[in-house]
C-alpha cells in the first residue's frame, strides 16, 4: 500500500468538474484509491463520496493506493492534483 | 383548425411541429413488495439505471462541436453520479433490505444524500444538492414512464425545425433555442419588449407571446403556423391555409432579397446626412450578421451572455480571448458594455452576496458591478486587454449618478495603471459611456456628458424607468408607450446634451430597430442608430428615402400632442411623407 498527502491547489477544490476527473482517473486502475480528510475517507472511485469530503483549495489530503498498479494509481492521481486538473487555475 | 391570438414578433412565418415543454411532477408511489417480487424490481431498476446511462452517451455524442466545454463536463459528471455505488448499490440494497419499490429506494436515498449536502459549509457544494436530485429524476421518469420536455442541456431530443410551446421561456432556455436550431415559439406569458422577445428578434425568429394561458390546446405534434406579423398561431391548418401561408413565406423571403440590394449604400437621407448604423450583439455568432448587413460597427456587445448558462464565471483570460476574438472580427469599432445582471437576467453560478431579487429597480447592472467588484475588475482587465487588438469603447450600463460615474472612472484608471505596471498593452486612451436608461440619467444628461466620451440611449429600460411599468409584468404592459411625450422629451434632452458636449449620442433599445420610428428619431436629432442586424436593411431603407428638412414641422406636432391618439396619427403621416 502507498500513501502520500498532497494539497490542493485548484481554486474550488474538489467540486463537481474536478471530482469527475479524479474519479475517471481512479476508475482506469485495478487497485482500490482512497481520499481521507478531516477523517473521512472516501472511495476515489465513487463521485458522491469524494464530493462529501468538501476539499476546498488549501485542504491537505492522504491518498492511498493499494493494489498491483498501486504505483501507476499513485502517479495519475497525485498528478492530476497537482496539474490543477488540467484546468486552467 | 383553431386560431390563438398573442403578441407577435418578428415579420416571419414558422411552420412545423409543436413541441410542448412539459415540467411534470414527479409523484413517488410507496409499494410494499412480496420477498419473491425483490429480484425483479431490482432488474427493474437496473435497467433504468441502462436505460438513463444510453440517454446520457447519446447526448454526449449529439453534442455540436461548438458547444461549451462545461456541457461535456457536466453530462460526465452526472453519469458518473448515476453508476455511483452511493446511489446505485445503496439503492438496491434499501430495495432488498425494506423490501419497496425503486422509486421509493432511490428517492430515500436521493434524500439522505441531499441532506449531507445541505450541512456542507461550501456555498458551491452544498448547491450540488440539485445535481442529485437531477440525477435522480431522470431515473425516476424512466421507471415512472413520465415524459419530460424541457429546455436543457439534457434534452436529448431533435427539436430541429420544432415550434417550442411553453408558459414561459427563461433568458437561458432561449439560449438553447439558438442552439437546437428551433423553428420558432409560443408562449402564455411575455410581451413584445419581455427579454425573450427581443432574443427571439435577434434569433430573426417569428414568435408569438402572451398567449395567456391558450397554449393548453395545442398538443405535442400538432402541426403550427406561426405568424409573428399579426400575432396569430393556427393549429393544424386545412391545406388551404397552409398553402396561402406557404406564398406569404415566399414573398417575405423576397422582400428580404429586395433589402439584400442596400448592403453597399451609403448611410445617409436624401438630404446627405450621415447616419450610422451599428449592430447589437450578444455572442460572438452574431458577428457574421453583421457583417453581412455592413453595419458601422458594434453599439452594443451585451457580455452578460458569456456569463449566462454556466456553473462559473468565466475568468480574466476567456473573457479576454472572448472579447479580442470580436473585435478583431468586427474590424469596427466595437462597444463593449460591461455586465448587465440583475432584473430578469440571472447568472446560474452563486457568488457571495449574491441578490436573487428579480426586481427592475434592485441591485442590477453596474450597482451589481460596484458592489461586486471581484466580478467586475476581471472584466474590465479582459475589455483593456482586447482593446490593444481592435477599436474598443467600454460602455456602462443604468448610470445613475456621479459617485457611480467618478468610481467607475476611478477603477477603469487604476486598472489601466495596473496593466500598465504588468507591461500588458491597451489602449491607454480608451473611450468610456454610459448608457441612459434611468431617467435621473436622462435629465442629468448635460452633466454626465461632461464626464463621459459618448452617451446611449438604451429605450427599453428608459420606458419602463419612466413610466414605471415593469417589462415583465404582463398586466401593465398596456402602458408601454414608447410615444409618450416624456419618454420623447427625454430622448431629445439627451440628444441635445451629446450635440452641446461634442459627444457621440447613440439609440440601442428596440426603438432604433423599429421602422415606425426612424423618422420621428431622426427628426430629435439622432444619427447613431444601434440594433440587431434583422431589422438594419428595413431601417436603412426609411433612411435612405427621409428628408430631415422635412421631418421637423410633424415631429414638432407629436412632441407637443397631448392626445395619444392624435400623436399615433401624426406619426403614420410623418412616416407617409
Amino acid at each position: 500500500m502507498l500513501e502520500q498527502q498532497i494539497e490542493i491547489i485548484n481554486k474550488l477544490g474538489l467540486h463537481a468538474r474536478a471530482s469527475a476527473k479524479l474519479v475517471s482517473t481512479a476508475a482506469r486502475f485495478k487497485s482500490r484509491v482512497e481520499i481521507e480528510f478531516a477523517s473521512q475517507t472516501a472511495d476515489a472511485k465513487s463521485i458522491m463520496s469524494v464530493m462529501m469530503l468538501a476539499a476546498s483549495i488549501g485542504s491537505v489530503v492522504t491518498i492511498r493506493t493499494d493494489g498491483d498498479d498501486e504505483q501507476a494509481a499513485m502517479d495519475a492521481v497525485s498528478g492530476l492534483i497537482n496539474n490543477y486538473f488540467d484546468e486552467q487555475e | 383548425m383553431l386560431s390563438l391570438f398573442g403578441s407577435g414578433i418578428g415579420r416571419g412565418i414558422a411552420i412545423g411541429p409543436a413541441y410542448v415543454l412539459k415540467n411534470s411532477d414527479i409523484e413517488i408511489p410507496h409499494v410494499a413488495l412480496a420477498a419473491s417480487q425483490v429480484n425483479s424490481e431490482v432488474k427493474r431498476f437496473r435497467a433504468a439505471i441502462n436505460a438513463t446511462e444510453n440517454t446520457y452517451k447519446a447526448l454526449l455524442k449529439g453534442l455540436a462541436k461548438d458547444a461549451p466545454k462545461e456541457s461535456a463536463a457536466f453530462i460526465n459528471a452526472h453519469m458518473l453520479m448515476l453508476r455511483d455505488p452511493m446511489i446505485m448499490d445503496e439503492s438496491i440494497k434499501i430495495i432488498r433490505k425494506e423490501q419497496v419499490n425503486a422509486e421509493f429506494a432511490l428517492q430515500t436515498q436521493a434524500d439522505t444524500l441531499i441532506k449531507v449536502f445541505e450541512q456542507m459549509e461550501d456555498a458551491y457544494l452544498r448547491a450540488k444538492k440539485a445535481d442529485v436530485q437531477h440525477v435522480a429524476n431522470r431515473v425516476l421518469r424512466r421507471l415512472l414512464n413520465i415524459v419530460s420536455h424541457n429546455l436543457d442541456e439534457f434534452n436529448d431530443e431533435d427539436l430541429g425545425g420544432r415550434i417550442v410551446v411553453g408558459k414561459d421561456l427563461s433568458p437561458a432556455e432561449t439560449m438553447f433555442i439558438k442552439d437546437r436550431k428551433v423553428a420558432s415559439f409560443v408562449t402564455d406569458l411575455g410581451s413584445q419588449i419581455s427579454h425573450t422577445a427581443i432574443i427571439a428578434r435577434s434569433l430573426k425568429m417569428p414568435a408569438v407571446v402572451g398567449l395567456h394561458g391558450s397554449t393548453r390546446y395545442i398538443n405535442d405534434n400538432d402541426m403550427l403556423i406561426v405568424d409573428g406579423m399579426r400575432g396569430i398561431i393556427i393549429i393544424n391548418p386545412s391545406s388551404k391555409v397552409l398553402r396561402e401561408y406557404k406564398s406569404r413565406q415566399s414573398k417575405i423571403r423576397a422582400r428580404e432579397r429586395e433589402l439584400n440590394t442596400l448592403i453597399k449604400k451609403r448611410s445617409q437621407t436624401a438630404d446627405s446626412q450621415r447616419i450610422q448604423l451599428l449592430g447589437n450583439i450578444e455572442t460572438a455568432k452574431d458577428v457574421k450578421a453583421l457583417t453581412k448587413v455592413n453595419a458601422a460597427g458594434v453599439g452594443l456587445y451585451r457580455t452578460e451572455y458569456l456569463f449566462m448558462n454556466r456553473e462559473q464565471a468565466p475568468n480574466e483570460s476567456e473573457q479576454f480571448r472572448e472579447y479580442k476574438r470580436i473585435a478583431s472580427s468586427v474590424g469596427k469599432p466595437v462597444i463593449i458594455r460591461t455586465l448587465d445582471i440583475g432584473g430578469d437576467k440571472q447568472l446560474d453560478f452563486n457568488y457571495p452576496n449574491k441578490q436573487s431579487s428579480e426586481s427592475p429597480l434592485g441591485l442590477r447592472a453596474v450597482r451589481m458591478c460596484l458592489s461586486h467588484i471581484e466580478i467586475f475588475k476581471p472584466q474590465l482587465r479582459a475589455i483593456l486587454r482586447a482593446s490593444a487588438f481592435g477599436k474598443v469603447s467600454i460602455m456602462i450600463p443604468m448610470v445613475s449618478n456621479f459617485d457611480e460615474i467618478n468610481q467607475i472612472l476611478t477603477i477603469i484608471k487604476q486598472t489601466k495603471a495596473e496593466l500598465k505596471a504588468e507591461g500588458i498593452s491597451h489602449d491607454s486612451r480608451i473611450k468610456v459611456g454610459g448608457m441612459i436608461e434611468v431617467p435621473a440619467a436622462a435629465i442629468m444628461a448635460e452633466a454626465f456628458a461632461q464626464k463621459l466620451d459618448f452617451l446611449s440611449i438604451g429605450t427599453n429600460d428608459l420606458i419602463q424607468y419612466t413610466l414605471a411599468i415593469d417589462r415583465v409584468d404582463d398586466a401593465v404592459n398596456y402602458l408601454y408607450d414608447p410615444m409618450h411625450p416624456a419618454v420623447l422629451q427625454l430622448i431629445k434632452q439627451v440628444i441635445r446634451a451629446g450635440r452641446k458636449a461634442d459627444i457621440p449620442v447613440s439609440l440601442c433599445g428596440e426603438m432604433a430597430g423599429n421602422v415606425q420610428y426612424t423618422r420621428l428619431l431622426l427628426g430629435l436629432g439622432l444619427r447613431n442608430f444601434s440594433m440587431d442586424a434583422t431589422y438594419l436593411l428595413d431601417v436603412k431603407d426609411r433612411i435612405l428615402n427621409a428628408d430631415t428638412t422635412k421631418l421637423r414641422y410633424l415631429v414638432g406636432k407629436i412632441m407637443s400632442s397631448d392626445n395619444p391618439s392624435e400623436a399615433r396619427d401624426l406619426l403614420t403621416k410623418l412616416n407617409q411623407i
